[in-house]
C-alpha cells in the first residue's frame, strides 16, 4: 500500500498507462494514501476512543465516494478530507449527549485490550488530561481548541475550516480558555 | 496550575503517532469497497427535471439499504453491513468487526458477535462458530419452533431471549428470558430456564453447570435460579466494570502497587466468571510487565497461560511467553 505524507499531494487522475482511472479506483487510491491521516484527524476529536475515530474515518471516505467527481476535479483531496473529517467529527459529537459520550468513554477505555489502551496508560498523564479537558468543552469550543492546539492551525485556518468568522473563533477560544483556567490549566490568552 | 502548552505538545506527539492497526485498516477498506460496489454509477446526463424522482429513489434506496437481504433469509437490520459477509447458505461476521450486527431471521432477531458463522439448515439455523444472542417472538401453539442447531444437538425455542456460543471444542446456551429446550444428539431433552446455562459436550451423561462464558465483562441482571438445579448464578455477580474503572483511576494516579493488588484479588475471586478472571489476569500481567518486568512478569504470564489455556487474547499471551523464553 503506497503512502505519502505530503498533505498537499495531488493525486493524478491518470493511471500508469496514461488512461483515465475511474472514480472508484481514484477513491481507493486516495484512501490508500490518506486513510491514516484522516484517522489521526478523527483521533484528535475522539478523546482516545479508537472505534469512534474509525467510524468517523469510514464516514469521511464514504462521503468522498459520493463526491468523488467534484473532489477529483478540484485536486488536493487531503484539504477536502481534512475539512470533511472535522465536520463529521463535530456533527457526531453534537449528536451525542455529553452524558452518553462520557459513559461510552468510561466503558471504552478500560474495556479495550488493544495496544492503544496500553499506549494510553504509558503515555504521559498530562496528554491524557489535556485531551479530556478539551473533550469536556462544548462542541464549538472543543473544535477550535482541537484545531488550534492539537493540530497547530492558525486562527484564520480554523475559521475557514469551521466555516465561521475569525471573530467567532476568537470568542470561542476565549470562552474555552476561561473554562480551562477554572480547571487549573495555565494557558495564554493569545 | 498545569502547563497547557506542555500537555498539548505531549498530546500532539501521541496523536501523531496513532496508526491504524492491520485489522482496522482491513475493516475500513472492506467497508469502502462494499459501499463502492453498492453505489450505482452517477449519470451526468440526468435532467434536472428528474431531481424529484431521483430524490424519491434515493429515499427508497436509503431505507432499503438499512435492511440488506442475504441468502438464507437473513436480513441485516443494523450495525456495519460491511461486517456481514453473505455465504451461500448463511452469514459470517468479520472477526475484525468492532460493532455487533443485528439480523432478522425466521421471526427472530439475532445479534452476532465478531467471527460468528450462522447458517441456514432447512427450517432451522446452525451456529457453526461464534456467539449469537437471539430474541424470539412468542410462537403460537402448533407453529414451528425456532431451532438453532449446534455441534451436540439443537436449541429449540418457542419465544424467549437466549445466547448460544459455539467453538471447535464445544459451546453453551444461556437463557435470559423464558425457557428453551436443549435436545441432545442422543435424543435427551434438557429444559434450560431463565438465568440458567448449559454447556456441551457433556463431561458425563448429564448436562453440567458451566461458568458463564457469554457475558464477557458485562454483568446483566439475571433472574434468580429456578428449581435448584444447574444454578449458574446463586448471587448477583460482582461488578467487573467497577474493578476496571478503579484500575484506570489507580493507574492514572500511578498507584501501581494498589492496582496490582486489586487485579490479583479480582483474578483470584471465584465469584467472577472465568472470562472476567481471565481478563483481570491479562491486565495484571500487562501491568506487572510494565512495572516490574523480568522474572516476575514471566512468572505471571506462565501462570496466566496455565490458568487460562483458552485465553481469547490471540497472539498476545504466546508473544509474551516467547519473549520470556529468550
Amino acid at each position: 500500500m503506497m503512502r505519502n505524507n505530503a498533505a498537499d499531494l495531488r493525486i493524478d487522475s491518470m493511471d500508469e498507462g496514461g488512461g483515465a482511472i475511474d472514480a472508484k479506483a481514484w477513491v481507493h487510491e486516495v484512501y490508500c494514501r490518506y486513510d491514516e491521516q484522516v484517522f489521526r484527524v478523527c483521533m484528535r476529536f475522539a478523546n482516545g476512543d479508537r472505534a469512534w475515530a474509525l467510524d468517523c474515518t469510514q464516514d469521511v471516505f464514504l462521503r468522498l465516494l459520493v463526491k468523488a467527481d467534484t473532489v477529483r476535479a478540484r485536486g488536493e483531496p487531503m484539504a477536502w478530507l481534512y475539512r470533511v473529517a472535522v465536520n463529521v467529527c463535530c456533527m457526531k459529537l453534537r449528536r451525542r449527549s455529553v452524558a452518553g459520550r462520557f459513559l461510552a468513554l468510561l466503558q471504552a477505555r478500560p474495556a479495550a485490550t488493544s495496544p492503544s489502551a496500553e499506549t494510553q496508560f504509558r503515555a504521559e498523564r498530562a496528554a491524557t488530561e489535556v485531551e479530556q479537558a478539551i473533550a469536556g468543552l462544548p462542541v464549538n469550543q472543543r473544535a477550535v481548541m482541537v484545531l488550534m492546539h492539537l493540530d497547530n492551525k492558525t486562527q484564520t485556518e480554523t475559521a475557514e475550516l469551521l466555516g465561521i468568522s475569525q471573530g467567532q473563533v476568537s470568542k470561542l477560544r476565549a470562552k474555552a480558555v476561561q473554562t480551562l483556567r477554572q480547571h487549573d490549566w495555565d494557558l495564554d490568552d493569545a | 496550575m498545569r502547563d497547557f502548552n506542555e500537555a498539548t505538545r505531549a498530546a500532539r506527539e501521541r496523536l501523531d503517532g496513532e496508526t491504524l492497526s492491520a485489522a482496522e485498516s482491513a475493516w475500513l477498506e472492506r467497508a469502502l469497497r462494499g459501499a463502492a460496489e453498492a453505489r450505482p454509477r452517477r449519470r451526468v446526463w440526468v435532467l434536472t427535471g428528474a431531481a424529484a424522482a431521483l430524490a424519491t429513489v434515493a429515499a427508497v434506496v436509503f431505507f432499503m439499504s438499512r435492511e440488506t437481504q442475504t441468502p438464507g433469509g437473513f436480513v441485516v437490520l443494523s450495525g456495519k453491513r460491511a461486517c456481514v459477509t453473505a455465504l451461500a447458505d448463511g452469514v459470517e461476521v468479520l472477526a475484525s468487526c468492532a460493532l455487533t450486527p443485528r439480523l432478522a431471521v425466521d421471526g427472530a432477531e439475532a445479534e452476532l458477535a465478531a467471527g460468528t458463522v450462522l447458517l441456514r439448515e432447512q427450517s432451522a439455523l446452525r451456529l457453526r462458530r461464534g456467539r449469537a444472542t437471539f430474541a424470539v417472538t412468542k410462537r403460537k401453539p402448533g407453529e414451528q419452533p425456532f431451532v438453532v442447531r449446534v455441534s451436540d444437538g439443537a436449541v429449540v425455542v418457542t419465544g424467549t431471549r437466549f445466547t448460544v456460543s459455539q467453538s471447535a471444542e464445544g459451546g453453551a446456551v444461556a437463557v435470559t428470558e423464558g425457557t428453551v429446550e436443549l435436545r441432545w444428539a442422543d435424543g435427551q431433552v434438557s429444559p434450560v430456564r431463565a438465568g440458567e446455562s448449559v454447556v456441551w459436550p457433556r463431561p458425563a451423561a448429564k448436562a453440567e453447570p458451566m461458568p458463564d462464558v457469554t457475558d464477557e465483562l458485562e454483568t446483566p441482571d439475571a433472574p434468580s435460579p429456578q428449581h435448584g438445579r444447574r444454578t449458574t448464578k446463586a448471587a448477583p455477580p460482582p461488578d467487573a466494570n467497577k474493578v476496571l474503572r478503579q484500575l484506570l483511576q489507580l493507574r492514572t494516579q500511578n498507584r501501581t502497587d494498589e492496582a496490582l493488588a486489586l487485579l490479583r484479588e479480582a483474578r483470584n475471586n471465584r465469584a467472577y466468571t472465568a472470562v472476567q478472571r481471565e481478563r483481570f489476569g491479562f491486565e495484571l500481567c500487562n501491568l506487572v510487565t510494565q512495572a516490574r518486568g523480568g522474572s516476575e512478569a514471566c512468572a505471571c504470564w506462565k501462570r496466566h497461560a496455565r490458568d487460562f489455556p483458552a485465553s481469547a487474547r490471540g497472539e498476545q499471551v504466546p508473544e509474551a511467553l516467547r519473549k520470556c523464553a529468550k
